[in-house]
């Protein structure tokens, strides 16, 4: 009695374990997206979602700060090759890499920022927000 | 050796067997038909990017040469705690990436709903059970022999 529920139990792992190579993959997760380019334009780090030419930059606000959130067309991320930001039309700081994203300092008292971001290899994407 | 000693050998093997079957399976399909399996595994595989044939190929080398580890460990006990490490050692990375992947946002927002059981809880079992048989065997190291 004991040795057949010592199989079955055995039985029920090997098959969690059987199936995992092919669980990996996830049954309905979306991963990227596969309906092509455009098709999703969610944030997915809780900012707003704006398009520059054929790219998607997520700004995430913070009282003193910004994080930028660069990705193609398909919503791959993407490190811009350098970043900058014009706040007030006066006063630019210098965007940094840090882990995963873009994070510019910027005054409290900030109205505007002119967003600058150099792709690399590919196009300057220049975006006025708000 | 007590029955209930053969007993429980013989239900690690059988774990063992099913999971190499998995391994081997699905190794073999992604390098014999990598466009098959893009399309047809159930899961979003397209949704992840477009099919790159030699990558598949690539990763299912990595899957079959787990499932020969796991499938030698069927028949020779003594392999089964480097076999488990092998393959634990590839799904945790795998589970690792798929964090730093969807921190950085290249999954959608809600990715970790559909990873936490296929991917992460899977994964969690995986490091129970390399702990399970690491434990048993210094158990059995250090046992008094008759």
């Amino acid at each position: 009695m004991k040795n057949a529920l010592c199989y079955m139990v055995a039985a029920a792992v090997g098959f969690i374990l059987f199936a995992m190579p092919f669980l990996l993959y996830g049954l309905g997760g979306g991963h990227t997206h596969g309906d092509g380019p455009h098709s999703d334009h969610g944030a997915r780090h809780g900012g707003q979602v704006l398009m520059v030419s054929d790219y998607h930059l997520e700004l995430v606000e913070h009282p003193d700060s910004v994080e930028l959130y660069l990705s193609d067309a398909f919503r791959r991320p993407l490190r811009p090759a350098s970043c900058s930001v014009e706040f007030d039309g006066r006063r630019t700081a210098i965007c940094e890499w840090r882990s995963h994203r873009s994070v510019v300092s910027r005054p409290i008292d900030t109205q505007s920022g002119l967003y600058q971001l150099r792709v690399d290899g590919g196009p300057l994407l220049t975006l006025k927000f708000p | 050796m007590s029955s209930n000693t053969q007993a429980a050998g013989r239900a690690w093997g059988i774990v063992f067997a099913l999971f190499a079957a998995g391994n081997l399976a699905n190794g073999s399909w992604m390098l014999a038909n990598p466009g098959h399996w893009y399309v047809h595994l159930p899961a979003n595989v397209p949704g992840s990017g477009p099919l790159n044939e030699h990558f598949v190929r690539d990763t299912g080398c990595i899957f079959l040469l787990i499932g020969v580890a796991l499938a030698i460990a069927v028949w020779k006990p003594r392999c089964r705690l480097t076999a488990l490490l092998f393959a634990t050692g590839f799904y945790g990375a795998h589970a690792v990436v798929h964090v730093y992947d969807s921190v950085r946002g290249l999954f959608p927002p809600g990715q970790w709903r559909y990873d936490l059981l296929p991917v992460y809880g899977t994964t969690l079992l995986l490091v129970i059970l390399t702990l399970w048989v690491a434990r048993r065997g210094r158990g059995e190291r250090s046992a008094p022999r008759a």
